[in-house]
């Protein structure tokens, strides 16, 4: 746990080697607070940290390894290269820290680079790189030391848009390489749904979910959760297949449950109209829109009412409807479109 | 409204023109005369040369008494650049990442040299050495020197402090290098270019100072400066200003050196990412 005037992290995590946890989270929720504890740059106030086995922080019995000793690589959004060494002496500063000779440093850091692609920039400057190629840099310059756990900080925020993705797909390649723990900071949905083999979702200094992407991006369990992957989150109190998610407002869902649950539907799944329809659909609720904007080919408005979603619509049907902010609206949805899972 | 506009303008330009060229030529002036008259055939500082030769160079260079001042000049400038430097840029690195109290006071009292009138350091400084025994001594020149030195130093190196990334220090000691090695091979190396900077300031501070080098310096002593004032007091001979074209020549190449490295510097890193992406 670590407290920081108002902000107190409280985390709790296991991993298992070879797992990428990348670590979701709203800007402040302490993602890099939690990964410069991880590193030793930041001192827990309580807890305990232990990598592979080995006890690298316990408050109780005061324990705390050195930054320098903990063999923890570190790779920040801006990398950090050494400007004034070469791509060879800044891959093989790790070693050359541990007492390697020179020559025998510089040629495992250039095995290295191979491994990396990056043959024929041993002699570069860091400044004459591209964004992707000081990436790679800075991985093998942190992978050479054989870390026992890697943290990566927003490793692809410094990329333009254009080379995001071939820079994303050679990175997760060479961390399905690596055999220890890697843990991702990210606020980017799609990094962490192809980076990741477990994702921890992180909000004001707690873990607020944590499992597959593919769970994550089916069951939300946050609003911001939820926003990423493009879902209405609504959460109630079930029996049978009614579930009562707020006063005088009740969802249908299409099988039987009880308790505490989340209630999901996509926004696409949401039919507007002007006057209370009369089909098959038996959540009807009335609402007013209070905002309209473009959404891909579609129209998304936000409703506000007894059930307060987002709603994709055509914009066909926006100008058939004369929809605008301010508009009285029916939204309905089909039981079997809603998704229910325990709280 | 617009062409007059221009009109002022360009009549404005030329008139900045006109006081650039003249503060540049009234500070060229004394040169243009002392060059050439170092290169006079006669005993008398006259301009235009009546006739040309080197036998003021020749005297100067025959003459022990001159170039053993040259020399002392140029220990006690390395040793001021080489006692500020390093002092200077400690105290920099204190002051810009140190959180403690009374740290405005000690960076004030570190830029006291600037405004204490040299006359009273020098006559201070007098005060003390003759106690110590240290008149004419090298060292304690050197010493007084590095003081006047170092303020510069302090905010030439701030600067650069300033500006460094310390997370290049952070990415240092999480691949396991010690905070020495850090220092060492990180922010020292980072540091580089200013760190050059502060000793050439720390050096022509010295080697021009003379209040404090005429107190200091005693009768066996003498530093340039101080020989040549001392020189010009007793008599008038074109020696002086062949001593001036050669401190004017080697000042000159310091500055163009300088220059120089940094151009080919700006050039090595000129072939940019050509094989990018």
């Amino acid at each position: 746990m670590v407290r920081r005037d108002e902000f107190v992290l409280n985390v709790e995590l296991s991993a298992e080697p070879g797992e990428v946890i990348v670590l979701l989270g709203p800007n402040g929720a302490g993602k890099s607070t939690l990964l410069e504890v991880l590193a030793g740059v930041l001192r827990p106030d309580t807890g305990r940290i232990s990598v592979a086995g080995v006890l690298l922080d316990d408050t109780a019995r005061r324990l705390h390894v050195d930054k320098a000793r903990r063999r923890v690589g570190f790779v920040v959004q801006d990398y950090l290269l050494f400007p004034h060494m070469n791509v060879v002496e800044n891959v093989a500063f790790g070693l050359r820290a541990r007492g390697m000779r020179r020559e025998h440093a510089q040629s495992h850091a250039i095995a290295w680079l191979e491994r990396m692609g990056l043959e024929g920039f041993e002699r570069r400057k860091p400044r004459e790189l591209s964004g992707g190629q000081a990436q790679r840099v800075a991985l093998a310059r942190s992978l050479i030391v054989d870390p026992r756990l890697l943290l990566l900080d927003e490793p692809l925020a410094a990329l333009d848009a254009g080379s995001r993705p071939k820079v994303r797909a050679e990175l997760r390649r060479h961390l399905e390489s690596y055999p220890g723990c890697t843990i991702v900071v990210t606020h980017d949905p799609i990094e962490a749904m192809l980076l990741a083999t477990r994702v921890v979702v992180l909000e004001s200094g707690e873990i607020v979910q944590d499992g597959t992407p593919s769970e994550l991006a089916r069951h939300p369990r946050t609003e911001y959760v939820a926003r990423l992957v493009g879902l209405n989150l609504l959460r109630g109190t079930a029996s049978g297949t009614v579930v009562e998610v707020g006063p005088h407002a009740v969802v249908a869902v299409a099988r039987e449950v009880s308790g505490a649950v989340y209630v999901a539907f996509p926004p696409h799944a949401v039919t507007i109209s002007t006057d209370r329809p009369v089909g098959s659909a038996r959540n009807v609720w009335p609402g007013r829109v209070t905002d309209v904007e473009a959404h891909g080919d579609l129209v998304r408005l936000t409703i506000d009412g007894t059930v307060p979603m987002l709603a994709d619509v055509t914009p066909v049907a926006v100008a058939d409807l004369g929809l605008g902010p301010g508009s009285d609206v029916w939204a309905s949805v089909k039981a079997s479109e809603v998704t229910v899972y325990p709280a | 409204m617009r062409a007059t506009k221009r009109v002022s303008s360009r009549r404005s330009s030329i008139l900045l023109w006109i006081v650039a060229i003249g503060v540049v030529l009234f500070l060229i002036a004394p040169v243009t005369i002392v060059v050439p008259v170092s290169f006079n055939s006669t005993r008398f500082l006259e301009f235009p040369p009546p006739e040309w030769s080197l036998r003021w160079y020749r005297e100067f260079l025959d003459s022990g008494g001159w170039t053993a001042s040259l020399w002392r000049s140029l220990i006690v400038g390395f040793l001021a650049a080489a006692i500020a430097t390093p002092v200077g840029t400690l105290a920099a690195l204190g002051l810009v990442r140190g959180r403690f109290r009374g740290k405005q006071l000690i960076r004030s009292a570190l830029m006291l040299p600037l405004t204490v009138p040299l006359i009273v350091l020098s006559i201070g400084l007098y005060a003390v050495y003759s106690d110590l025994r240290m008149i004419g001594s090298v060292w304690a020149l050197a010493l007084a020197h590095a003081t006047l030195g170092l303020p510069f130093v302090v905010l030439v190196m701030s600067g650069a402090v300033q500006n460094f990334d310390e997370t290049l220090e952070r990415a240092a000691w999480t691949l396991g290098a010690s905070k020495l090695r850090t220092f060492w091979q990180i922010t020292i190396p980072s540091l580089r270019p200013a760190l050059a900077a502060s000793a050439l300031f720390a050096f022509i501070m010295s080697f021009d100072e003379i209040v404090i080098a005429v107190f200091v310096s005693g009768v066996h002593g003498e530093t340039l400066p101080v020989r040549i004032f001392s020189f010009l007091q007793t008599e008038i001979s074109p020696v002086i200003a062949a001593v001036s074209t050669l401190l004017l020549l080697a000042l000159l190449s310091l500055l163009l050196g300088r220059g120089m490295a940094r151009v080919l510097s700006a050039r090595r890193s000129a072939p940019r990412a050509t094989a990018d992406r």
